[in-house]
């Protein structure tokens, strides 16, 4: 429960930057809580990672969001999404943490055009979409190596046994 | 069974959450514009932390373009003298007309559409994403700002306020695909609906091919419905499509704001048509 707190408060202070970043450069913005999201998927295979998507898509909801429940669902799938990909490849190679990032967001904008298409449609919607994803694709792909470092070293600062944490992640607890 | 579900334990609550965020969903689509108690408590830990953390870096922010403001000076100082000069010249003809105006709406005892802001705020946020065209600022109710109301920037119409908390509210832009702005092209006078597109656009839809509408042509807010005050400017038209067989015509408008660059904004009372909207 601690992890999770901490990482709540991970990505509260995402958010934030994101939102400087938004406001200071105009070419198109990355996503950095998808990116902790994606991390939490590949790293950490507990109880913690869906809890944790959700409760920052519904933060996202309240902040930016207009149909609540949104960002909550694209974050949760996006998690499990990642999980899945997590135990089928090798995801300590940067060039893959990279790709799985970009293709993340590729599929989350994919879920998201299909809960918008079903449930509110617009005029225009798939290129509306596609002009925000291919840029953010490239943000997110290129800041995804940096900030999973970043998530790797606050995840070995908090660990209270080391060996705890490469023996889950060899598979053997 | 029991056992299925405890080794299938993520999926189950990934599952539940998942449904958990569609009932959400569904439940929002009604009442899109309405903040619940969670949304509030965020919104009121959020503004101050923000604010706090980004103080740096606005500050930054601002001694770089006083750097970059001091390179081109001198010849801003020339452009701005002779621009000067201009304005004193419409400055004088507004002066005439404004008086005018004032005389003439006495014997008509009509009322004055001139209203006071009832605050001015900071852009603390924007959305980061294109299908939802948001922003923060840093007033809120206790600033005397409610939902329903109008946010402007000295160019024109910025958008209406979705929801409000003690420090904080969230302004829906007119480039949002949700926005409706009733409108008046003001060459012909020809009332039409401007509606946001995403992105960084709105667009006049439903536009009969016989309609004089020119690009360059100004649009302003009409006043009708009670949603926003009359004459403020949404933007010029930046192109105009007609179909080959179509009755209808569709036109791409360029707003009057810089959405992306705006910092401040006024929030202007009125807003009673938007608040029968949101209801």
């Amino acid at each position: 429960m601690k992890k999770f707190f901490l990482f709540l408060a991970v990505g509260f202070l995402l958010i934030i930057a994101q939102s400087i970043w938004r406001m200071s450069i105009p070419f198109g913005s990355p996503d950095f809580l998808f990116i902790l999201i994606v991390y939490s998927g590949i790293y950490r295979n507990r109880l913690i990672g869906p809890l944790l998507a959700f409760v920052l898509g519904i933060c996202i909801d309240a902040l930016y969001g207009l149909q609540p429940g949104m960002f909550a669902v694209i974050y949760t799938a996006s998690f499990f999404l990642s999980r899945l990909s997590g135990r089928r490849f090798y995801m300590r190679s940067y060039p893959f943490q990279l790709l799985i990032v970009v293709a993340m967001t590729a599929l989350a904008k994919l879920l998201q055009f299909v809960i918008l298409r079903t449930l509110d449609p617009q005029p225009d919607l798939a290129a509306l979409i596609w002009d925000s994803t291919w840029r953010q694709m490239i943000w997110n792909g290129v800041l995804a190596i940096p900030i999973v470092s970043l998530l790797e070293r606050i995840d070995l600062w908090t660990e209270d046994d080391y060996s705890d944490r490469f023996m889950g992640r060899i598979g053997v607890f | 069974m029991f056992q299925f579900f405890t080794q299938h334990r993520v999926l189950m609550l990934v599952l539940l959450l998942v449904l958990i965020g569609l009932h959400l969903l569904s439940g929002g689509l009604r009442h899109k514009t309405q903040l619940n108690f969670f949304d509030k408590v965020i919104l009121v830990v959020y503004t101050p932390i923000y604010k706090i953390l980004s103080w740096p870096f606005a500050k930054s922010a601002l001694l770089i373009s006083k750097y970059l403001y001091l390179v081109d000076l001198k010849e801003s100082n020339a452009r701005l003298r002779l621009q000067n000069r201009e304005l004193k010249g419409l400055i004088t003809d507004g002066d005439e007309l404004r008086a005018e105006n004032e005389r003439l709406k006495t014997l008509l005892q009509l009322k004055s559409n001139e209203q006071q802001p009832v605050a001015f705020a900071r852009v603390i946020g924007r959305s980061n994403n294109a299908e939802f065209r948001t922003m923060l600022i840093d007033a809120g109710t206790m600033d005397g700002v409610q939902v329903g109301m109008s946010a402007v920037a000295p160019e024109g119409l910025v958008g209406f306020i979705a929801g409000a908390v003690p420090n904080a509210a969230k302004v829906v832009l007119i480039t949002d695909a949700s926005a409706r702005i009733d409108a008046i092209i003001q060459r012909t006078r020809t009332r039409a609906m401007v509606f946001g597109r995403g992105a960084d656009a709105c667009a006049l839809e439903y536009l009969e091919s016989g309609v004089d509408v020119a690009e360059g042509d100004r649009l302003i807010t009409s006043g009708l419905g009670g949603v926003f005050p009359k004459g403020l400017p949404i933007g010029v038209i930046a192109g105009v499509t007609r179909g080959d067989y179509g009755v209808l015509q569709e036109t791409d408008i360029q707003p009057a704001v810089d959405l992306d660059a705006l910092e401040e904004v006024a929030v202007l009372p009125g807003g009673h048509g938007m608040m029968e909207l949101l209801r």
